[in-house]
């Protein structure tokens, strides 16, 4: 084993490995392996036939998510629309630029709807308290892949896991320039611009078939995702 | 917790008898494979993504030490613990120490079959600690003290009538058995739970070796729960569940839901590096992966079995199985149900005396071999583990016998003769339409189950000459 490789690693860990060696019968390699494939390369991936966007309009809506498609400046009043129809009166979103630009908050609150805004470093208790009351989260994306009609969520401090998670719904803002063919391109991106503690794909609402094998929505997390599509403004 | 009897022959009968179980399995099982094959399709050449699974799996086993060093490396270089352990005996100690450390007084679990296999539950009961799964099927199981009978339905074996007592019990009120109802009061119930709990345990469907990440594909969201809420997130992973790059976890994605539930993805695949970052206030402060070997390397070593470590918990393999279909998990006896659970249990423990009937449940069909996203050649494992069984000598006396008088007798022409004419004589007494339907001493343990045909009283070769002059009459007649 090398001097770079093996320092830092500890006795308990040299000897693990070498047992898993030797069960291969041979030492602990030191050099990385050559991969004789990788990744979906030379594969026929499922990319998207024509418009991405009607792609993942498509797919997102087959698995029981909500979708529309608005202009920048009807963003705001459509995702009050929205609220009001769902009878949500308290809303928790994420800290995202774009969200002010969008003019979020007016619009929610001119419907008497409340806006709890997480901020990187909020005091914890009272951020849990917020978004598990929460009767709507509100997010943007880093990216959507047509196939297979997903969202890519990365936490962060002004991002966090619980919007899209604890409030019975979820709706997340998608500049229509993140849409992506597939995964692949998503799967690049990720794990070149370094990971997020927690990257999060989101398929439809949260669901169940374990009882009986009737599918029920909203067990655990949100059981109604919308996505709206903000192009160019 | 229920006990069920020791012997799979045993098992299988309880299974039988029970028609609810048999209609819901064939139900589930019927579902996810009308999903499977369409899900497959939407993909392309099915084929080639097999054959990819297979060939990435393949060489994670071939490097394992390789990768699992790299995956080491990285969860350190992230601020992540990691505890590596030769036996079960060895995780639940480090659960527990951490548990212990923490002052813990409730667990929150999203599924994990690797937890079941080291009994952890147990184990931190035993400390004080309540465990509480938090999937609604591992839920309803856990309520009722009782096992999963499907890898990905757990609880497939319940009635809503059988929930609806379960969580009147909970409820200590009456609780409406239609499943809006029930799952409504299970959000409920584990949501508060969710809020207070003290460590968030979860599996791993697939560690990244180059990123240090685990990867969890789940649709409920508890998973999501488990690792947003709790100060702390334990991981426990069996050794071998890892993948090299970030790219090849896509491979993944597509094989995995779509083998399992036939869902081109699960609602959430949540992909985890790490404890949280600096400004980030939900996620955990502190990282835990446990990687577990308890009999793993024992497979490795061996060449017969290496591939069965390439399995991805699909349950792809019981949802094709005829045998699985009729007896349901439960019949299997211990964590891993299905063609993989008779291949990998007898091994895992390294207990034939206990586990080696377990590969006798199989039809050596091979559909599931054919079914399995990564191409683990299962039924081809079956037969090995029954010659290995009957090298042992663990097959009953009586089976040797015949077996050695079979071997006699088709190894000699005279002797088989002779044993053919025995057999038609002293069978009489015992033949009813042609076959042997008496429980015959020694014979019993294929008569009692299917029909065993009797020997004819003439004997092909005797009917021979008659059959050819009858054949050449009526070629004859055909050129006349």
């Amino acid at each position: 084993m090398s001097e770079e490789r093996s320092f830092g690693r500890t006795e308990e860990e040299l000897r693990f490995l070498a047992r898993v060696a030797n069960a291969l019968g041979r030492e602990v390699e030191t050099s990385p392996p050559e991969q004789p494939v990788r990744g979906v390369r030379g594969l026929p991936t499922p990319e998207a036939a024509g418009n991405s966007l009607e792609q993942f309009l498509a797919n997102w809506r087959a698995v029981g998510g909500e979708a529309d498609v608005v202009r920048a400046r009807e963003a705001a009043g459509r995702v009050a629309e929205i609220a009001r129809e769902w009878g949500v009166g308290r809303v928790v979103r994420w800290n995202d630029p774009l969200l002010d630009e969008l003019g979020l908050d007016p619009a929610l609150q001119a419907a008497g709807i409340s806006v709890y805004v997480w901020r990187a470093g909020a005091n914890r208790d009272e951020a849990i308290r917020e978004v598990d009351r929460a009767d709507l989260g509100v997010t943007t994306v880093y990216w959507v892949a047509a196939e297979p009609g997903s969202l890519a969520l990365l936490s962060g401090g002004d991002t966090p896991r619980a919007v899209s998670l604890l409030p019975p719904a979820h709706l997340a803002l998608v500049p229509a320039s993140r849409v992506v063919p597939g995964l692949t391109a998503i799967m690049r991106e990720t794990a070149l611009r370094g990971l997020s503690a927690s990257l999060n794909f989101i398929t439809g609402p949260s669901r169940t078939a374990d009882i009986e094998m009737e599918l029920t929505v909203g067990v655990h997390g949100p059981g109604r995702v919308y996505a709206l599509l903000v192009e160019d403004r | 917790m229920t006990v069920h009897p020791a012997t799979m022959k045993e098992r299988a009968a309880e299974a039988l008898h029970n028609d609810f179980l048999r209609e819901a399995v064939k139900i589930t099982t019927d579902k996810f494979f009308a999903g499977k094959a369409l899900a497959q399709r939407s993909l392309g050449d099915w084929e080639a993504w097999r054959e990819r699974g297979r060939a990435i799996r393949a060489h994670v086993l071939a490097h394992l030490d390789y990768y699992l060093g790299q995956l080491i490396d990285q969860v350190k270089s992230r601020g992540g613990k990691v505890h590596l352990c030769e036996t079960a005996e060895d995780a639940v100690q480090v659960i527990v120490d951490i548990a212990r450390a923490r002052n813990a007084r409730s667990v929150i679990k999203s599924k994990s079959m690797v937890t079941e296999e080291i009994q952890l539950n147990k184990a931190l009961e035993a400390i004080g600690v309540r465990a509480v799964e938090t999937d609604l099927g591992e839920y309803i199981i856990q309520l009722a003290h009782e096992t999963p009978s499907h890898i990905i339905a757990p609880a497939i074996h319940k009635t809503k009538k059988d929930v609806a007592e379960l969580f009147s019990q909970v409820a200590g009120k009456p609780i409406k058995d239609d499943t809006d109802t029930l799952t409504n009061f299970a959000r409920q119930k584990l949501r508060e739970e969710f809020l207070t709990g003290d460590i968030g345990i979860t599996g791993c469907n697939f560690a990244v070796a180059e990123t240090g990440s685990v990867a969890l594909f789940t649709n409920e969201g508890n998973g999501r729960m488990v690792t947003t809420l709790p100060p702390v997130h334990v991981v426990v992973m069996g050794m071998e569940r890892v993948v090299p790059t970030f790219e090849d976890l896509e491979v993944m994605m597509n094989l995995l839901p779509r083998s399992g539930t036939g869902q081109k993805l699960t609602s959430y695949v949540t992909v985890i590096t790490g404890p949280r970052r600096e400004g980030e206030v939900d996620g955990p402060e502190e990282f835990h992966l446990v990687i577990v070997d308890n009999g793993r390397s024992r497979i490795l070593r061996d060449p017969e079995f290496r591939e069965a470590l390439q399995c991805i918990r699909c349950g792809a393999c019981l949802n094709v199985c005829p045998v699985y279909r009729q007896i349901g998990g439960h019949a299997y006896g211990w964590v891993y149900p299905g063609p993989i659970g008779a291949v990998i249990t007898p091994l895992l423990t390294d207990d034939l005396d206990r586990w080696g009937d377990l590969p006798y449940a199989s039809s050596l069909c091979a559909a599931c071999a054919e079914a399995c996203p990564v191409k683990i050649p299962l039924h081809d494992m079956l037969v090995r583990h029954r010659v290995r069984y009957v090298a042992a000598g663990k097959t009953p006396p009586a089976e040797r016998m015949a077996f050695r008088l079979y071997k006699r007798a088709f190894t000699s022409p005279r002797r088989y003769r002779l044993a053919f004419k025995t057999a038609v004589t002293f069978q009489r007494p015992l033949v009813k339409d042609r076959h042997l339907s008496a429980r015959l001493p020694g014979l019993a343990g294929w008569t009692a189950g299917r029909d065993f045909p009797a020997a004819a009283p003439k004997r092909f070769r005797d009917l021979w000459p008659g059959l050819a002059a009858e054949a050449r009459q009526m070629g004859g007649a055909d050129h006349e």
